[in-house]
């Protein structure tokens, strides 16, 4: 394997670059092609001294952009100079060799300049079709890029750079000042609504109190009458078993006794009362009239 | 700065590791997140990200005194041919005893030189300095001549 096919990777096959045909550029280049070579970072800088060519010329810090030749340009340099120059020879006394010659010269010059126009064709296909395709990846670029940016932002918000933002913008908001006067309402309201049911519950205990105070007793003959029952001998208690069944059977029953008292304490509970007597709801409608508002106006409709 | 919380999260950072956990969070505080953002930098977690008790965020919340109680830092943790990248992170300054560094001894420190009871440090190791209530990594700290509290070591 000679040195010329490890240039293509050691593969043979590989057709070398072709030559082109104009040397030089045949249009002036474009403003991307522009931007593109300034972006090259080339040439001699500032602080060194050029170098000098072999024939004494001064190379140029920066390498300058090719001259254009423009197609028209070459044909009249090199086929319509030639022409002409042909053209004033005077072929009466030339041999038919020397007119073959010419007119040879003269179909060459046709073909090269038929090739000329061929390649400028096909070189502006060329860049028309990489221009389009340019336009097509720039886009495509710009839209990955637009992407990236908008998943960059949702990202920003929970990921590393927000976080390190945390510790020069503080990790919490305060509150703000209607926030802290919300809460502060916020909290007052509690309090008053925890010191409304206390209060509520004392009244209810004060009217409970109230109500049992309808059995205290108060007289002598009350006094003697709970002594005696609470002191008077059960002879049932005492006598055989048979007696005692027969006492307990007459007695009432504790099963029936707690159903009693469930539905009393439901009918407490249902109509807001305190063992069937006037619950602080019923106190406080009558204390403030509405009750016999209400009686009023049920007449007043019956009435009617 | 507490080095009971910190001691706390070398041992939770430690068990996740045990445990081949993928991600785990760890309390909302500053020196927390200070503490995490220097493993990041130096490359011994993968990301934190804010979250609250039940995950990260998908949407962001703003931290207020209101949801503050359930805030916490999620850190993915790193793993490479199913080995820890974190093989051991322990604490220098203990509760009881703490280890104040000079100058000097930070810049020994850096240079790969023992000082006091602190071993050297060790290629692909870490240690941790507490300055000026920000937390450095040791060359960090060196660099801009600080002094202060060693933290933890951690590789």
């Amino acid at each position: 394997m000679g040195n010329k096919l490890l240039k293509y990777g050691g593969k043979s096959g590989i057709l070398p670059k072709h030559r082109p045909i104009f040397k030089s550029p045949i249009r002036q280049p474009t403003p991307y092609e522009l931007a593109e070579h300034a972006k090259i970072e080339q040439g001699i800088v500032e602080a060194l001294p050029v170098p000098k060519h072999k024939n004494g010329k001064e190379l140029q810090r920066v390498q300058p952009f090719k001259k254009v030749i423009t197609v028209d340009e070459r044909i009249q340099h090199i086929i319509e100079r030639a022409a002409e120059k042909d053209s004033k020879i005077d072929t009466s006394k030339l041999t038919d060799e020397q007119k073959w010659k010419l007119k040879r010269d003269a179909i060459r010059r046709e073909f090269l300049r038929e090739a000329y126009v061929l390649e400028a064709k096909r070189l502006e296909e060329i860049d028309r079709r990489s221009e389009k395709l340019r336009i097509k990846e720039q886009q495509k670029k710009e839209a990955e890029e637009r992407e990236l940016l908008k998943q960059e932002e949702e990202n920003a918000n929970v990921g590393i750079p927000t976080v390190e933002k945390l510790l020069t913008e503080g990790m919490m908001r305060p509150r703000t000042e209607e926030e802290k006067e919300l809460l502060q309402a916020k909290r007052v309201l509690n309090c008053h609504a925890k010191e409304l049911i206390q209060k509520e519950a004392r009244a209810n205990n004060l009217l409970d109190l109230y109500h049992a105070a309808g059995n205290f007793i108060t007289t002598e003959a009350e006094l003697d009458e709970a002594i005696h029952k609470a002191f008077e001998v059960d002879l049932g208690k005492f006598v055989t078993n048979e007696t005692s069944i027969e006492a307990k059977l007459q007695t009432p029953n504790l099963a029936y006794l707690t159903v009693k008292m469930n539905e009393s304490l439901i009918t407490d509970q249902v109509l807001g009362e305190i063992n069937g007597k006037p619950g602080l709801d019923q106190v406080k409608e009558i204390l403030s009239g509405e009750t016999e508002k209400t009686k009023r106006e049920v007449q007043m409709n019956l009435d009617v | 700065m507490s080095l009971v919380h910190l001691a706390n999260l070398c041992a939770h950072l430690k068990n996740c590791n045990n445990v081949r956990v993928a991600t785990t969070s760890i309390p909302y505080t500053r020196m927390h997140l200070q503490t995490v953002l220097g493993l990041h930098k130096q490359g011994f977690i993968s990301g934190i990200k804010r979250g609250s008790l039940n995950g990260p965020d998908v949407e962001p919340t703003e931290v207020t005194p209101d949801n503050i109680s359930s805030r916490r830092l999620w850190i993915d943790l790193k793993y490479r041919n199913n080995r820890s990248v974190i093989r051991d992170i322990q604490l220098i300054s203990k509760p009881g005893k703490r280890v104040n560094l000079s100058q000097e001894d930070v810049k020994a420190l850096a240079s790969g030189l023992p000082v006091r009871k602190i071993t050297p440090l060790q290629p692909a190791e870490a240690i941790f300095i507490k300055a000026d209530n920000e937390i450095y990594e040791v060359h960090e700290a060196a660099q801009r001549n600080l002094s202060g509290q060693a933290l933890f070591r951690v590789k």
